[in-house]
């Protein structure tokens, strides 16, 4: 065989490996923006993101906190029973959301609702502050809920 | 650069790009079969491009102008991703880097001789060859290409762990954001060794994603290293929406292979030797 094949072949695999490792300097080294044709390497990076791992508790007048199973007080026996909306929390505002619907539906007048949460980020998870209690409860037993399943208890109170 | 010279002018079997050939075009139709049909996307552009990508893919997996046709059917996928992508919205479709490595792996398997075996090419040939009376000809072709798709693939590993190489992955956290996110909802605080887990995966995945580009090219590794490889990406598809990203990686893993190892395997499995 040739020179030229040799140097023909060499000359197209240098630039079908230049362009393979292209998109991943640039943008992954060196944080340029991702042009078209460029393929980087990122797997999962923008997964996951959007899930937060919020521990809701219920705190009464003397200041107890009892942590609060949201699957159960929003009437579900089991997470997977859950409407998806209710099952993965997504993002900070959702964290709020879901806090008021357990106010609204499951924590009795007398009590508030602190959070601890922390949500996925690039960086892993990033711990969610919020000023003072979410809302005060105002579910009121003798009424009938709109929305999810009717099965909440009131929280019975204790330290955590 | 003698060395250089050697692997780039090889020539060899033909079975391992032919059985890639017919595995990639299997796996193309998988991924984009449903887009490319007719009804998905109706508009006249999208239609031509439909019938060049299902012209080309069936040549494509039957092995007829098996070049040309695993060429045109790359070139419809590009097409998807740089114009078809930004101008008709299909960024699902073409945008994820499952399908990118579809399409180079693609794209490099048209240089090599992928009709050479288990084609209508072949058979052509051989049939033609058979009138004239002459002996068929071997079924061996020049390789440099193949080592194209095996760069890509440990491309891929490379940066795709360049990219976990932060605290975020290392401290285990990223893979509890998975894990929370697709199966437990809450942070399953109630499972002992649940924190460590996800630490040790973290740090494993990592030393693989690393060993793998480099040590997959070492034949005496292979025989540990591709099983491991296969597990890895086993648990992928049953654990982690991956969509093709599997089956394609365990597709490409041939082109590590010695050529002449999958051609004997081939021969004791099937009894018949493809004649060379």
């Amino acid at each position: 065989m040739s020179d030229a094949t040799f140097y023909g072949r060499l000359a197209i695999g240098g630039l079908l490996v230049a362009w393979m490792q292209w998109g991943p300097v640039a943008h992954q080294l060196f944080g340029q923006k991702v042009k078209p044709g460029m393929s980087t390497w990122r797997m999962y990076y923008g997964a996951a993101r959007d899930v937060c791992d919020a521990r809701y508790y219920a705190v009464d007048q003397a200041g107890n906190r009892t942590l609060v199973n949201r699957f159960e007080a929003l009437g579900y026996d089991h997470f997977y029973d859950a409407r998806k909306a209710v099952r993965r929390i997504a993002n900070r505002s959702h964290v709020e959301r879901q806090g008021r619907q357990l106010c609204r539906e499951f924590l009795p007048a007398g009590q508030h609702l602190e959070v601890d949460a922390r949500c996925g980020s690039y960086k892993g998870w990033k711990r969610e502050t919020f000023d003072g209690p979410l809302c005060r409860g105002s579910f009121d037993p003798t009424r009938k809920r709109s929305k999810d399943k009717q099965k909440g208890k009131a929280p019975q109170g204790g330290k955590q | 650069m003698t060395w250089l010279r050697r692997r780039i002018m090889r020539e060899g079997p033909t079975d391992a790009v032919s059985l890639m050939r017919i595995g990639m075009a299997l796996i193309i139709w998988t991924r984009w079969g449903t887009e490319m049909a007719y009804y998905w996307r109706p508009h006249p552009e999208m239609w031509v491009m439909d019938t060049v990508f299902f012209l080309a893919s069936t040549a494509m997996l039957v092995g007829f102008w098996s070049r040309t046709s695993t060429f045109i059917t790359a070139a419809t996928l590009f097409a998807g991703w740089l114009y078809f992508a930004p101008v008709h919205g299909m960024n699902s479709e073409f945008t994820h880097h499952h399908t990118r490595i579809l399409m180079a792996a693609n794209l490099f398997l048209a240089f090599t001789p992928c009709g050479g075996s288990w084609s209508l090419d072949r058979w052509l040939a051989v049939r033609k060859a058979r009138a004239s009376g002459v002996e068929p000809p071997a079924n061996l072709g020049p390789l440099w290409a193949t080592d194209l798709i095996a760069i890509q693939v440990s491309t891929v590993y490379f940066w795709s762990a360049w990219d976990k190489t932060q605290w975020g992955f290392l401290s285990g956290e990223r893979i509890e954001n998975m894990l929370v996110h697709w199966y437990f909802f809450d942070y399953p605080y109630w499972l002992p060794g649940f924190h460590a887990f996800c630490v040790f995966g973290a740090w494993f995945t990592l030393v693989v994603e690393y060993v793998l580009p480099f040590a997959l090219f070492v034949p005496r590794f292979q025989r540990w290293l591709i099983p491991a490889g296969f597990l890895l990406h086993a648990m992928f598809f049953v654990v982690l929406p991956v969509g093709t990203f599997t089956c394609t990686m365990m597709l490409l893993y041939m082109a590590y292979l010695k050529p002449e190892q999958v051609r004997s395997v081939l021969g004791s499995m099937t009894d018949a030797l493809p004649s060379s």
